[in-house]
């Protein structure tokens, strides 16, 4: 059986080591990432919805040129399989972290909410509406028209604004969570991000047709 | 991916793409959407004195399946009664359209579509 804090050892030296220290203390040599961590750990954070983003892009950077395979190249295949494994996770706590919609589809995973979870109650109708609308209004735009750049700038910032205004509520109730201890909030956070996915979706849309202007 | 003959038929000519006015009473509206995709779907129906569902519409952003399931839907239940109109199951959607597994939440949502549409219109009533 494993012990809570049973001392691990260097996969090379076999000298004494802290389950997720990235290197041994006593041969230098580096070690693979512990996957139990979650991706706050990798930047040393504490779970949260308030991401200061200037600060894990400065942990990112420094992180990423300790464990660049550059520095591994003339190290044994292990060490080099390692220091991928690192930037890899280091990759992907970035990107997960560093995005109001996955960093709150993130919290909702650790949180144990099931994002598929089927007894979730179905979209507010009102809300469905206003996206079909949107949808709409988008279809309605005739690109052909020397306008139509304006015309979907003018979508895109009302669009925007309306994630802005998702994103600010995502800060409350994850704080509600967090510092209010109020398991409940985390089923609004799962309506809220469900509206966010599908402003997401609209944008991905709308930069699309953009595309297609130029 | 490659999709089935009948979805692309579907998906390239869709039955009854459309809206009625959705304060008529006559009327029923169902939305739904999969927060998942992005998707949303809307179907219409509109009910005869009989209690027949004379017409349907359909407006749907989205992947070619969730279009697909819901102008077949459209067609299938035109000239039935509510009740008749309620049995339809995803499963014969998906299977109509030869869904693969990934895509069957397309035919759950026109189901699901269908269901609020008449609950949207008995409410009417």
């Amino acid at each position: 059986m494993m012990i809570a804090n049973q001392p691990h050892s260097c996969w090379s030296c076999k000298g004494p080591i802290i389950v997720s220290a990235p290197f041994c203390p006593t041969c230098k040599v580096i070690q693979p990432p512990d996957l139990a961590q979650n991706l706050f750990e990798v930047f040393a954070l504490k779970p949260g919805f308030q991401i200061d983003v200037k600060k894990i892009e400065s942990l990112y950077r420094e992180l990423q040129q300790q464990f660049h395979p550059d520095k591994f190249a003339s190290k044994s295949p292990t060490e080099r399989r390692f220091s991928m494994e690192h930037v890899t996770r280091l990759n992907e706590a970035f990107r997960t972290l560093g995005d109001p919609l996955s960093l709150a589809e993130y919290l909702l995973q650790l949180s144990g909410h099931g994002l598929e979870s089927s007894n979730k109650p179905p979209s507010d109708p009102a809300f469905l509406m206003e996206v079909m609308e949107l949808r709409e209004g988008l279809e309605e735009i005739d690109l052909s028209r020397n306008d139509a750049g304006e015309a979907l700038d003018a979508m895109r910032d009302d669009v925007e604004a309306r994630c802005v205004a998702e994103i600010a509520q995502l800060k409350e109730l994850f704080d509600d969570y967090f510092t209010n201890n109020n398991k409940a909030a985390i089923d609004s956070v799962a309506l809220v991000v469900d509206r966010l996915r599908y402003h997401n979706r609209f944008l991905a849309e709308l930069d699309q047709r953009e595309e297609s202007l130029f | 991916m490659a999709y089935n003959d009948k979805v692309l038929d579907h998906y390239e000519n869709p039955r009854n793409v459309g809206s009625f006015d959705k304060g008529d009473s006559n009327v029923g509206t169902g939305m739904v959407g999969a927060p998942a995709c992005g998707d949303v779907m809307k179907l219409q129906i509109k009910v005869g004195d009989d209690g027949v569902i004379n017409d349907a519409k359909f407006k749907t952003f989205g992947c070619g399946s969730a279009i697909a399931s819901s102008s077949l839907v459209t067609e299938w239940i035109k000239g039935k009664s509510l009740d008749e109109a309620l049995e339809i199951k995803n499963s014969e959607i998906a299977e109509e359209l030869a869904l693969p597994p990934v895509k069957i939440h397309c035919s759950v949502l026109a189901e699901d579509a269908i269901k609020q549409a008449i609950s949207d219109y008995k409410k009417k009533q």
